[in-house]
């Protein structure tokens, strides 16, 4: 496991299909470097804000983009989205919702919660392969966060 | 007469002239006025200063005073003064001058009293009887006195003689009812002193002339008849036409004619006397009405010598009779006129008159009315009462007023009303009974047909299925019906008031129900005042629903109420049955609702579930047999990499499925947003849109103006969108590709867009399968698709509250048509 204030990416997915797509797809545009993949949604808190971390605490790292599934076992998709825009400090991270629904009520809670984009994955192949690569070309490279952020930043790890 | 003083140098002649002028004087005067014409002129001839004119009483009474001229001296002397110039008292011969009295007589004093120089006193005597004194008083000259004396002594046996006639008329006078007998004293007496009387006889014509009474006499054997002037005068005729008996037979009315002289007759041979009534028309056309009465004086030989009598005017008495006659006439036919006429009674009870019309209903004889035969054909119902009620009407002199039947000569009864009053003269007696009989049969048969139609309502009341009740605002029960007593099972005799029903029915709550009650005597309408709970006899209870109506006031003014009852004990209890069956099936209306509710929120979630689970594993598969072609597939053959491209279109396939199966089920649940759409720009749009997923075609479209619609947009679109492309779909194997979209509108009402091809086409015989999910009609080599677009299309339109359907033929092309109303059905 990479150290959390390198990771650039958290993918949070429990179906190891649709993360190991994503991974390859993340990989062959050379975007995979600091992955990090969580399986479940109470993994997810614990690894954001930290086992027994009081609640409303600030988080323990800070990703440049969380791919967030929202159909998770244990904590849902929707839970996480709503604790990190909660969060003063950890509003600023983007999460894009890369998930099957494309239920209207799904997509309008996240945007409610302040998800950053909302990404339905294709079914084929091809388009899911070419989704994953503009996401992460977008967020990572074109993408500029505030300099500073409530979160611990891995500015001097970049240097 | 032209008042002048004798003069000494007349003649005998004038002196004579002077007495008759008297005389006439003394025939034509008046009786009554004879004292004061008498005294005036003589008072002026002579010149004397006053003129007493003394009557003497004849009865040993001495002398009164008739009269004096002028009246102012009428006082000169006391009546015991008077009695000095009786002859029988004063000297004799009275001297001329007051001063010739021997001194000491008692005349002297009294004459000297009263002023009196000188005098001259007459007696008047007729045949010996002294009848009074003339004395003249204070003459102006004595140089006259003998002719003065002359004259009046010729004159006093006529101012005796009228003096006499005077008194004898006053008589008449008094004794009006005895006139005729007067008369004939009077006449018997100047007869036999024709001599004397002579000038006396205008005074008898005065008297007839008075009493329209003439006298007359006939002289038989002579038929020369003689009347008084009064006896010409009732006649209209001059005596010269009056003469004889022809005569006077020829004056009398035709028809009185024969019976006159059969009296005549009569009278002539029997003595007897002679009293009949005749009529006499006068030249003016008048009929004159005469009473005439007479007796027969006889010769020696027993004949009759001549009739001397009278006739008497009695026109007026006769037309009193007629105009009484007509009056009764008159008061007979308004009698007859009134329903059974009137009738009379003596004062003690006995019918003296009925009108024919009663006499003729019951069909007796006025003979037999009178003898209380009216009481035979009374009713005998009502006889005995009304004879005890007319005999004590009779001894109390009430008014009389009953009610009773006569039994009619039709056989019928006839009611009639009888009224009278007793008739009381000036007195205040009872002269007689009159009253009426009114015919009330009218009136008797409208009371029996009030008593019909008041027993039908008494009927309809008591036997009324309904409990029904008539109370009054005392608290009285007029009447309570069988229903009412049956279903409560109490008797009328506990329900006598309606304090007895309050207490028996209501117990606790009587004085809240009596309230209610109270307040239904001031109604003026039908008042509905719904469920009351009543406690019947044997202590079950009963639900009446009552309403009420005011019914009018009793005679005696009490205000009258019904009240109804609807007995709803039953009903009220099915209708609670029902309530409860009511709120029994909402219960599980809202059971099932609740349950339908949790079966869509379980479909939601499958819709969920499918939408994001079951992409997953085709993802996967997709996405796996991607990355086989991708890093492994030249160590495939070429059957593997075909076998791998099958994995790839398959799972494709699926994906396409799931996602129009999920736009399906969203449709339905999607609310919708209606707007106005430009059908033609939409249709258009959605035509370039499809038309370039086929560049290689080029595909062409005929389309005319459509005219817009209302709905959602978005689903409309997808209509469009799913007949656009279906048509391309189907068309694609058509070398020359014609697709038409336009529009007809039905009725100015309904508008129905169509899109036509000319490509595969179907078999008419599969059209209702055109609009199934996942039914094709075409195998998925041909043409893909999953079998969802039209059902999806019919689903919105459906909801639009439109109608889609097809037409086709195989290899001839489709058309699709469509309308949506205006306003979308909401239970779509």
């Amino acid at each position: 496991m990479l150290e959390k204030n390198k990771v650039e990416i958290l993918l949070i997915e429990d179906n190891a299909n649709d993360a190991e797509m994503t991974l390859r797809a993340l990989r062959k545009n050379n975007l995979a470097n600091n992955v990090v993949w969580l399986k479940d949604g109470e993994a997810a808190m614990e690894y954001l804000f930290g086992n027994g971390a009081e609640p409303g605490g600030p988080p323990n790292c800070a990703p440049k983009l969380v791919l967030l599934d929202l159909k998770l076992p244990k904590v849902d998709g929707l839970e996480i989205l709503r604790r990190l825009k909660g969060d003063e400090n950890a509003r600023v991270i983007p999460v894009v919702v890369l998930t099957s629904s494309c239920e209207g009520r799904d997509i309008a809670e996240s945007y409610r919660l302040g998800v950053n984009s909302y990404i339905v994955k294709p079914v084929n192949f091809e388009k899911f392969t070419e989704a994953v690569r503009q996401l992460g070309m977008y967020w990572l490279l074109l993408n500029q966060l505030p300099e500073t952020s409530g979160a611990k930043t891995n500015s001097e790890d970049r240097e | 007469m032209k008042p002048r003083q004798l003069q000494k140098h007349e003649s005998q002649a004038a002196r004579l002239r002077t007495v008759q002028m008297i005389s006439r004087l003394l025939a034509a005067t008046n009786p009554l006025d004879l004292g004061q014409k008498l005294t005036s002129q003589l008072r002026e001839l002579t010149g004397a200063e006053t003129i007493l004119l003394l009557a003497h009483r004849g009865d040993g009474g001495g002398h009164e005073l008739l009269h004096v001229c002028p009246a102012r001296q009428s006082r000169l002397f006391s009546a015991d003064e008077l009695q000095s110039f009786c002859p029988e008292q004063a000297p004799d011969p009275m001297p001329r001058r007051t001063e010739d009295l021997p001194s000491g007589h008692p005349m002297r004093a009294l004459l000297s009293r009263a002023g009196v120089q000188n005098l001259l006193s007459f007696p008047l005597r007729a045949g010996g009887e002294l009848l009074g004194v003339l004395v003249l008083l204070n003459l102006q000259s004595m140089v006259l006195t003998d002719l003065i004396v002359d004259t009046m002594n010729l004159l006093s046996p006529s101012i005796a003689l009228a003096l006499k006639n005077a008194r004898a008329f006053r008589q008449i006078e008094r004794q009006r009812h005895e006139i005729e007998s007067h008369a004939l004293e009077l006449e018997r007496r100047v007869e036999e002193r024709t001599a004397d009387l002579a000038k006396s006889h205008s005074l008898l014509v005065e008297a007839q002339a008075v009493a329209h009474l003439g006298s007359w006499q006939w002289d038989v054997a002579t038929d020369i008849i003689t009347g008084s002037d009064e006896f010409y005068r009732l006649f209209g005729v001059e005596p010269g036409q009056l003469a004889d008996y022809l005569q006077f037979n020829s004056l009398l009315h035709s028809e009185d004619r024969e019976r006159v002289q059969q009296n005549v007759k009569d009278v002539l041979k029997q003595d007897r006397p002679y009293d009949t009534d005749y009529r006499i028309p006068l030249p003016g056309g008048e009929i004159r009405h005469i009473n005439a009465k007479a007796r027969v004086f006889y010769d020696e030989e027993g004949k009759p010598s001549r009739m001397v009598g009278t006739c008497f005017d009695i026109t007026e008495r006769k037309e009193a009779e007629q105009a009484l006659r007509k009056s009764e006439q008159l008061y007979r036919a308004i009698g007859e006129s009134i329903d059974y006429g009137v009738w009379v009674c003596t004062p003690d009870g006995q019918n003296t008159y009925a009108s024919e019309s009663f006499l003729k209903l019951v069909g007796i004889t006025q003979d037999q009315c009178s003898n209380f035969g009216w009481g035979n054909v009374l009713h005998p119902g009502d006889a005995e009462r009304t004879i005890a009620a007319w005999k004590e009407c009779v001894r109390t002199a009430a008014m009389w007023n009953i009610e009773h039947r006569f039994r009619g000569v039709d056989g019928k009864w006839h009611p009639v009303l009888a009224r009278g009053v007793p008739v009381r003269d000036e007195q205040g007696l009872i002269t007689c009974w009159a009253g009426i009989n009114l015919d009330i049969s009218q009136i008797k048969r409208a009371e029996e047909a009030l008593y019909a139609s008041e027993e039908r309502f008494r009927r309809a009341v008591m036997d009324s299925p309904f409990p029904i009740l008539l109370h009054a605002e005392d608290g009285t029960i007029i009447q309570a019906s069988n229903s009412w007593c049956e279903i409560t099972g109490y008797s009328r005799e506990e329900l006598a008031t309606i304090a007895d029903w309050t207490e028996r029915a209501y117990g606790e709550k009587r004085a809240l129900v009596q309230v209610d009650i109270d307040r239904l005597y001031s109604l003026d309408h039908r008042v509905a005042e719904g469920d009351y709970t009543i406690r019947t006899q044997s202590g079950g209870t009963r639900i009446w629903d009552f309403s009420s109506a005011p019914l009018g006031r009793l005679p005696d003014g009490r205000r009258m109420v019904i009240s109804m009852a609807m007995d709803v004990t039953e009903r009220r209890a099915v209708e609670d049955e029902v309530r409860r069956l009511n709120a029994e099936l909402e219960q599980r209306v809202q059971d099932r609702t609740a349950q339908l509710e949790l079966v869509n929120s379980e479909l939601e979630a499958f819709s969920y579930s499918v939408s994001h689970d079951l992409r997953a594993p085709v993802r996967a598969i997709d996405g796996f047999a991607g990355i086989l072609s991708e890093e492994h597939a030249e160590r495939l053959d070429q059957e593997g990499r075909r076998l791998l491209g099958v994995i790839k279109s398959e799972s494709g396939r699926m994906g396409k499925l799931i996602d129009d199966l999920l736009n399906f089920s969203r449709i339905g649940r999607t609310p919708m947003k209606l707007e106005e759409i430009d059908m033609t720009a939409l249709a258009q749009d959605v035509w370039e849109e499809q038309a370039h997923l086929h560049p290689e075609r080029r595909p062409a479209v005929n389309m005319t103006p459509l005219p817009p619609a209302r709905g959602d947009r978005a689903m409309i679109r997808l209509v469009w969108s799913n007949l656009i492309s279906n048509a391309l779909k189907f068309t694609k194997y058509q070398p020359n590709t014609i697709i038409e979209i336009g529009a007809i509108t039905e009725n100015a009402e309904t508008t129905h867009y169509y899109i036509r091809d000319n490509g595969a086409g179907f078999n008419m015989k599969y059209v209702h399968k055109l609009f199934g999910v996942f039914q094709r009609l075409h195998d998925s080599s041909s043409f893909e698709g999953t079998g969802v677009g039209l059902a999806l299309a019919q689903r919105i339109i459906h909801r639009h509250g439109g109608s889609i359907r097809a037409e086709g033929k195989v290899d001839a092309g489709a058309t699709f048509y469509f309308s949506l109303t205006q306003e979308p059905c909401k239970s779509c």
